[in-house]
């Protein structure tokens, strides 16, 4: 029998308590979690930044020239655009009434949002593929 | 492992690179892991926070700055899960406190020898699992993880003064309960 050794109480309870039995953790743990957190690090928007910083700098600019415009025009020139836009306004109430135009212009906006909506699945198609190579080598 | 290579591991993972990670959950897995035991009484659950404190870790990786060991930065990461998941620990060590004049302290006894070392371990260990979950963790931080009272208080969340009552109050508990045996012993003697 191993008696216990006359020393403080502190320290055998000390030492009892450094003793107590470490439980391990399943030995494919680290395997799992890695498996994890390869699945969360598929970056959705990574793919997309590129595209959302050019597709803001071409809006930022078409505002920006869209307001810099009558400031940045000789003064000459203003009165001419003033006519200009005035025209086009008279132009425009005329056509509300005018039923080919009325036509012409409702295909119009359909076109352009047909267009649009080709235009967005073709950029979702291109940006699937580049995505599928850029996650290859985590596949492997 | 050195600190120079624990050091380059992190600088690893930092990068993105999960398998230098992979090596730091090898080297700190099972201290979690037990950690995490004394708070909760299920392996399951421990099992459970001990990941989510990984994943956690993993994704706050940039915030780490090395002023503390990266061990000892887990555990607060744990305690903090911990304390967010089981509202009553967060309670437990509110309610802790400092007046040391309230505790009773079981006067020095001279040791029986009529148990082993094992048996006392054995004792020791049992009598663990009955003390309070922050009793448990303050000396489990202290004893097997060679924690400091400052990396405890950090890990914690709590006063140095609080740590220190908590350990003396632990041990004070398990005084009294190893001599209340004793005295059991003494009477079927």
């Amino acid at each position: 029998m191993d008696r216990i050794n006359k020393g403080t109480f502190d320290q055998m309870m000390e030492d009892a308590i450094r003793c107590e039995p470490q439980v391990e953790l399943p030995v494919d743990f680290r395997r799992l979690f890695l498996d994890q957190i390869k699945v969360q690090e598929k970056p959705k928007f990574q793919i997309f930044s590129w595209v959302e910083v050019f597709s803001s700098f071409i809006i930022a600019i078409t505002v920006g020239t869209a307001f810099l415009i009558p400031a940045l025009l000789p003064e000459q020139l203003s009165p001419l655009m003033q006519w200009y836009i005035q025209w086009g306004g008279y132009l425009l109430t005329k056509a509300v009434y005018f039923l080919p135009s009325i036509i012409l212009t409702g295909a119009g906006i359909l076109l352009a949002i047909g267009l649009l909506i080709v235009g967005g699945k073709a950029m979702l198609l291109i940006l699937k593929n580049v995505k599928e190579r850029k996650n290859a080598p985590l596949l492997l | 492992m050195n600190n120079i290579a624990e050091t380059s591991l992190i600088e690893q993972a930092k990068k993105g690179n999960p398998d230098a990670f992979g090596e730091l959950i090898d080297l700190n897995q099972s201290f979690v892991y037990n950690l995490a035991l004394k708070a909760v009484s299920s392996y399951h659950e421990a099992q459970d926070i001990t990941q989510e404190t990984f994943i956690r870790a993993w994704k706050g990786l940039h915030n780490f700055r090395g002023e503390s060991s990266f061990r000892t930065w887990l555990f607060r990461i744990l305690m903090n899960h911990c304390y967010d998941r089981y509202p009553h620990l967060q309670r437990e060590m509110n309610n802790l406190s400092i007046d040391e004049d309230e505790i009773e302290i079981p006067m020095d006894f001279a040791m029986e020898q009529f148990t082993d070392q094992k048996e006392f371990e054995n004792f020791i260990h049992q009598q663990l699992k009955e003390l309070p979950e922050i009793q448990r963790l303050v000396l489990n931080l202290r004893y097997q993880q060679d924690c400091s009272y400052q990396e405890i208080a950090e890990v914690m969340d709590m006063p140095i003064g609080t740590v220190k009552t908590t350990i003396f109050r632990a041990k004070a508990r398990l005084k009294e309960l190893f001599v209340s045996k004793q005295e059991v012993y003494t009477w079927i003697a």
